[in-house]
């Protein structure tokens, strides 16, 4: 089963599974618990937002597999597949993300919305963020991010 | 912050949270029904 989790409203959340005809749950942390018990809140967005992130949990409640993403670096997700296919015959299997993430440059019609949320939607306090994006792509293109 | 995120091998910290429709999640309760459940963190509305 699958279940997404973010600090959207539930209002937010039925918008987004409507308008996207997502075929699994979304789950609405609006109180920040739980990225705050999972330790994946990231401050300097929106007020506080989750980093990107995914986990397996298998039945008796351990995590099998783990990906921590960043906005513009995730992981490939034919990784997660493969890693469910061997799940399905092997419950024992354990996968810590180890593969190169997809890098993701935004093109000029991101950025120039990126622009328009932080003036029109008040977003201005996320400058922090948006200043070190381009520090962060360098940083990654010369392999000096450290992903676990 | 990353040392301290649940780690594979780890269990997963049990939690309570509303769904879209209002209803109650609970993840111990889910896994206890034999899901293995893939959890996914995401940014959100913006």
């Amino acid at each position: 089963m699958v279940f997404a989790l973010s600090v959207d409203t539930p209002e937010q959340s039925q918008a987004l599974s409507r308008e996207m005809a997502l075929p699994f749950q979304l789950l609405c942390d609006t109180g920040k618990k739980v990225i705050g018990q999972y330790h994946l809140l990231n401050p300097n967005e929106h007020g506080g937002i989750a980093y990107p992130a995914i986990f397996l949990v298998k039945p008796a409640g351990v995590i099998g597999y783990r990906s921590l993403d960043r906005t513009a670096q995730r992981v490939n997700l034919g990784e997660i597949l493969d890693y469910l296919k061997e799940l399905d015959q092997n419950p024992d299997q354990l996968l810590k993300s180890t593969s190169p993430k997809k890098l993701i440059i935004p093109t000029a019609r991101t950025l120039a919305q990126i622009g328009r949320n932080m003036f029109l939607r008040g977003n201005r306090a996320d400058w922090k963020h948006y200043l070190g994006y381009p520090v962060f792509i360098v940083r990654t293109l010369l392999g000096k991010t450290h992903q676990k | 912050m990353k040392h301290n995120v649940p780690d594979v091998n780890e269990i997963a910290p049990d939690f309570t949270v509303s769904t879209e429709s209002g209803n109650l999640f609970l993840l111990s309760k889910t896994l206890a029904a034999g899901n293995n459940i893939l959890l996914v963190f995401y940014r959100g509305h913006w």
